[in-house]
């Protein structure tokens, strides 16, 4: 049952990437908020517990921005791996103003490697295969600057639901949550 | 640090090993897979993007509640010049449909529309199309244009599901289509370009073009009808290896915000 909720979350949190944030946000800079959330889970509960729903939100991510299959998947993974080392080399602060630096940090140390991760997968699949699908992603434009400093905004309150979302989920189950 | 322990390790070559096989069965997969939960949400994404868009409009009307006598005003003189012009229209249309007749010319024909709803639009924003709530249920087929406002081009239908489809828009790098300057009939061929700008490309050096000129298709090629409207010449320049003239096109569309499309099913 938990895991049905936790999927209708992702599917739900899906919809709002696909359908609502580009109603608010210029194309080229919406905030990414799957990624936030995936790096808030990734925080909270480990990398290992996070695996399957990397394969779940990758994979919906997939779907819905017609990209290569696969190519968001093996992005969100990076982006995980890279959020839980930094986590577990520099211990999270238990003071508020601390904690949200290095929060922010992980974000956008996630962020980056999601997208480069991505641009290097598919120049690597264009070179080596047929396919010509290529990541077209200018990460030194003022667009991409805007995105990311969406998706560091956007990365607390997601962090804030997520917590909220995983206590309220397990809070029968003691095995948990890793606190701050 | 240690980049990667043991189960992590495993784990990167488990994604690696699925990546692979996405990739190589994606072929195969790509679309029934795309288009079962592409129209199993079809539901869901209009009801959200309704909910955004009236969510979007209550604060836009909240902010604007200031400006609200001012834009009343203004509203109420354009209603007026846009009655004394429809009139005049009407009159140069009976004109026109006189001297056709009289000319034994085929009367022009309205284009058979599928007016469709944006039910969404890439969830990252690298590329520029939307999805509509209609698909080959509705008669929608790949290539047919997609407009707006009973005559401005916006984009071309790229893929067709059964009850959604995806739109590439005029914006994308992916995009072409085949144009002309209505003054000078100077030929070229719309181009997206990175963001949301569009370009005339590919045009003669021969041909003279002027900022300000409208942009409307050409009709080659037989995908697109003559006469849809593109936009206006912006900044003229020489293309990279200055055998063509390369154009600016700015549009009267603001592509990001796109609520209702029509495609031309036929014309």
């Amino acid at each position: 049952m938990q895991n049905f909720i936790f999927i209708v979350f992702c599917l739900i949190l899906t919809y709002v990437q696909v359908s609502a944030l580009p109603i608010f946000f210029e194309v080229h800079r919406i905030p990414n908020l799957i990624l936030s959330f995936l790096v808030s889970i990734v925080i909270l509960k480990g990398f290992q517990w996070s695996i399957k729903w990397i394969l779940l939100l990758g994979i919906l991510l997939d779907i819905f921005s017609f990209q290569l299959l696969g190519l968001n998947i093996l992005g969100l993974f990076v982006a995980a791996l890279v959020a839980f080392e930094i986590k577990s080399a520099y211990r999270l602060r238990a003071r508020r103003i601390l904690f949200l630096v290095m929060f922010e940090v992980i974000i956008f140390a996630s962020k980056l490697s999601f997208d480069i991760s991505k641009i290097i997968v598919s120049r690597l699949v264009a070179l080596t295969t047929k396919y010509s699908y290529v990541y077209a992603l200018n990460i030194f434009s003022f667009d991409y600057v805007l995105s990311v400093l969406y998706t560091l905004i956007f990365a607390v309150p997601m962090y804030f639901i997520a917590s909220r979302f995983i206590a309220w989920l397990y809070r029968n189950q003691n095995d948990g949550i890793i606190k701050r | 640090m240690k980049i990667l322990t043991k189960n992590n390790w495993r784990s990167f070559l488990f994604f690696l090993f699925v990546f692979i096989l996405l990739f190589s069965a994606g072929a195969v997969i790509n679309r029934p897979v795309r288009s079962l939960a592409i129209s199993a949400s079809s539901p869901f994404l209009r009801v959200l993007r309704n909910f955004s868009l009236g969510t979007r409009g209550f604060f836009g009307f909240l902010g604007s509640i200031g400006d609200l006598k001012q834009e009343n005003e203004k509203l109420m003189q354009e209603n007026n010049e846009l009655l004394s012009k429809n009139a005049e229209l009407a009159n140069v249309g009976n004109e026109n449909q006189l001297l056709r007749q009289q000319l034994d010319l085929a009367p022009r024909k309205d284009y058979d529309l599928e007016a469709s709803f944006v039910i969404g639009q890439d969830p990252q924003g690298i590329n520029n199309f939307i999805l509509i709530d209609k698909g080959s249920r509705n008669g929608i087929e790949e290539g047919m244009p997609a407009i707006v406002s009973k005559g401005t081009l916006v984009g071309k239908v790229s893929e067709v599901y059964e009850a959604s489809s995806k739109v590439l828009l005029t914006t994308d790098p992916q995009s072409t289509v085949n144009a002309e300057v209505e003054n000078s009939g100077a030929r070229g061929i719309v181009k997206g370009e990175y963001g949301l700008g569009i370009a005339l490309d590919m045009i003669s050096q021969k041909d003279v073009i002027n900022e300000g000129d409208s942009v409307i298709t050409s009709g080659l090629g037989g995908a697109v009808p003559k006469s849809l409207y593109v936009g206006k010449i912006g900044k003229v320049k020489e293309s990279a290896d200055k055998l063509f003239q390369q154009a600016e096109i700015v549009s009267s569309v603001d592509f990001s915000k796109l609520d209702l499309v029509f495609i031309i099913k036929g014309f």
